[in-house]
């Protein structure tokens, strides 16, 4: 093509060529809005998109919801803030395949998960309850979350409130160590699995490897292998609960107070809330539109 | 087929499609005028080409691995610009650059299933930073003949060039972005001061303003504390003024010409070392005016530098000022979409990520527009995704990357929301 021919048109498709910029640029900016709003309709409808759950205190029943990573502290950027507490006292984060990762933010605070001194750090399952300061918080986490969920001793909790040994902070969350999840989620999708019950063989006093034929047992599966670390542990853990020294003048008295729960004569005590806490927690869902609910009046 | 059915389905169209289609219609005139100027067999091939890799890139890519698809379109959009106005003046650097464009592509999609997939990043660290810290130090080993003006950033292994501190960029994000999350500031402090110690030792001025750019937003995000950021502003001046006092005659001398050439180009035009590029480059951006000169018609190959670091320039030479407003309104886009990425992430490491990536790409977008277009002293850094060169191009495509991994991280958790949502949720009114 001619050089002057060239030119005019070159010039001419100049306007062209900002023309379609400015249309990426326009198609750009309304999809990125589009899909801002897309996401807020989402999110609109899921008022927990992004919480794991909640930590509910025991004292005074107040929830506080559980983002999926986090602090609990006492200071202002802290995502669940409890006054009293260091200014970053807890780091939390939901990890999974494992539970809610605590870890302390130093290493003189004093914290207990399940009874036990949180040390480094630790994975939470869903009831643990943790001792931050001076506050008693139960970890309850959403249904359906890939966590390990202690079922097999769900019947074990009903037969020690029956037997009225039940101390609901040390009890089955501390046959296994703290800081591990040893039990793969699928081991209790079988209903039918023949899964023994730690309290059937003994009434009044546990042989000191009683659980450690129980974890055996839970284990005794093809597809997993035995958790050897939480045979291990399990008799120790449970030890305090059984061997718990009860004062002579007192035997025969009301109800004690053990680490937040009550043990040794329950029959005045009620147990609704604690069975609650127990429940898997849902997440809320915003199902209806507003204009169903224009039309219901 | 009746009419209202047709209506439906044409508004079923989605929006990343309309964009995509734009984008391939103004590649493909865009090559078409450049054959009708010079008609060649692999212009017209490239007429063709570019547009359908465009498409596949946009509309595969996606399907394979979890992408954002506006970012992934947007980056396409200026890889492909950049192919083109390389392609303009030398066919043969097009073609380069385009097949760095492809590395970038792997890269990209790289970083963003190492983002993804890696849940602990706490023993990745350390070696990391040794990576980095070793990279760094590779320009005082094996400098580079004849690569970089000023600064001794370049690496030479036989007949290939790189810039190490490009790359480094990436480790830099996620080591800062790592540390802060965990609140270690002091920690995430020594790194930047190593790192900056690095480029102040390489005289690459430009790179260590994005390197500490990019550190007091992550700080500033991190902390949320103006008077750490005050005083480390205040303390960086301080040792700036300090070095240039005592180093003035040796050190500095390249800084101290850079400044000179900003306050008066025109004084120092005819002089070695001078204020040519940057006169050079103001002429031919008021030669483009408002619509620019037009494909073909511009002489932007008398700035020096051109293709890198002068790149915007000769863009502005041939498609005027309006389309290069344009240009910038596409990078402001991809910095408003990473952080709107950073901020629906849950976890603070992510939204570190996410903000460090839009922030390196924000500073060093800001420095070389305004050195370009004498806002501020021109210093020697590419324009992200348009300026010729490899390194330049796989670091900002792998920055991309970790981009792309957060944002398809937190489309799974969104997803993840609504199943558990779906399986049991609790219905509210």
């Amino acid at each position: 093509m001619e050089k002057n021919a060239y030119q005019l048109l070159s010039m001419g498709a100049r306007y062209w060529f900002v023309l379609l910029a400015a249309l990426v640029v326009w198609r750009a900016g309304m999809y990125l809005l589009r899909e801002h709003y897309r996401r807020r309709k989402i999110l609109k409808k899921l008022p927990d998109a992004g919480m794991v759950g909640e930590l509910r205190d025991m004292q005074n029943n107040r929830a506080y919801p559980l983002a999926r990573e986090g602090v609990l502290g006492g200071g202002r950027g802290c995502d669940i803030r409890l006054r009293g507490l260091k200014r970053r006292h807890v780091n939390f984060a939901f990890v999974e395949g494992r539970g809610l990762l605590l870890t302390p933010c130093h290493s003189r605070s004093e914290i207990q998960l399940d009874g036990m001194n949180l040390g480094k750090g630790g994975y939470a399952l869903h009831g643990a309850v943790l001792h931050v300061g001076g506050y008693t918080l139960r970890v309850r986490l959403f249904a359906g979350l890939n966590v390990p969920h202690p079922a097999a001793f769900q019947d074990h909790w009903q037969r020690a409130y029956e037997d009225e040994l039940y101390a609901p902070e040390t009890a089955a969350f501390t046959a296994v160590p703290v800081g591990y999840a040893p039990y793969p989620e699928m081991v209790y999708e079988n209903e039918a699995a023949d899964v023994a019950q730690p309290y059937e063989e003994y009434e009044e006093e546990a042989p000191a490897d009683a659980y450690r034929q129980v974890a055996t047992m839970v284990h005794a599966t093809e597809r997993y292998e035995p958790n050897q670390r939480a045979a291990e542990y399990a008799p120790q853990m449970y030890q305090p609960v059984y061997n718990a020294p009860v004062p002579e003048d007192e035997e025969d008295d009301e109800p004690q107070a053990f680490a937040g729960g009550v043990y040794g004569q329950g029959d005045e005590v009620d147990n609704r809330q604690e069975e609650q806490a127990y429940l898997p927690v849902q997440p809320r869902y915003e199902r209806r539109r507003r204009s169903d609910r224009r039309r219901q009046g | 087929m009746n009419i209202a059915v047709k209506a439906k389905k044409k508004k079923q169209r989605k929006p990343q499609q309309m964009l995509t289609g734009v984008m391939l219609l103004f590649f493909f005139s865009a090559y078409m005028l450049l054959f009708i100027k010079e008609p060649k067999l692999e212009t017209f091939l490239m007429a063709a080409l570019v547009p359908a890799a465009l498409w596949a890139v946009g509309n595969v890519l996606p399907r394979l691995f979890p992408m954002d698809r506006l970012l992934l379109t947007l980056i396409n959009f200026l890889c492909a610009l950049g192919v083109f106005l390389q392609y303009r003046y030398s066919p043969a650097r097009g073609m380069t650059q385009a097949f760095n464009y492809g590395v970038g592509l792997v890269a990209m999609i790289g970083c963003a299933l190492v983002v993804r997939h890696i849940r602990s990043w706490k023993y990745l660290m350390l070696p990391m930073m040794a990576v980095a810290c070793g990279m760094m130090a590779l320009p005082f080993v094996f400098r580079a003949a004849n690569a970089g003006k000023g600064a001794t950033a370049w690496v030479g292994f036989g007949s290939m060039t790189m810039q190490p501190s490009e790359l480094v960029k990436i480790i830099y994000i996620i080591v800062l972005s790592y540390y802060l999350s965990r609140r270690r500031v002091m920690g995430a402090m020594c790194f930047i001061g190593v790192m900056m110690g690095f480029l102040v030792l390489q005289r690459d001025l430009g790179t260590a303003a994005i390197y500490g750019g990019t550190g007091l937003v992550l700080l500033y995000a991190a902390t949320s504390s103006a008077l750490l950021i005050g005083g480390i502003l205040a303390a960086g001046v301080g040792a700036v003024a300090v070095l240039y006092a005592l180093f003035k005659n040796s050190f500095f001398l390249t800084v101290q010409n850079r400044i000179n050439n900003w306050l008066d180009p025109f004084s120092t035009y005819d002089q070695l070392g001078g204020g040519y590029q940057i006169v050079q480059s103001l002429i031919a951006m008021a030669n483009g005016g408002w619509w620019g000169t037009g494909i073909g018609n511009g002489n932007a190959a008398v700035i020096p530098e051109f293709r890198t670091d002068f790149i915007f320039a000769a863009l502005m030479n041939e498609f005027g000022f309006v389309f290069a407003v344009l240009v910038i309104v596409v990078y402001v886009l991809i910095v408003l979409r990473a952080a709107d990425i950073a901020l629906r992430s849950p976890s603070a490491f992510h939204t570190l990520l996410a903000l460090g990536c839009a922030a390196v790409l924000a500073v060093q977008t800001f420095i070389i527009v305004g050195g370009i277009t004498k806002f501020i002293p021109m210093t020697g850094v590419t324009m992200p995704f348009l300026s010729y060169g490899g390194t330049s191009i796989v670091s900002c495509m792998g920055i991309m990357g970790l981009l792309q991994g957060v944002a398809s991280r937190n489309e799974h958790l969104l997803r993840e929301d609504q199943r558990l949502a779906d399986n049991g949720g609790e219905e509210t009114a």
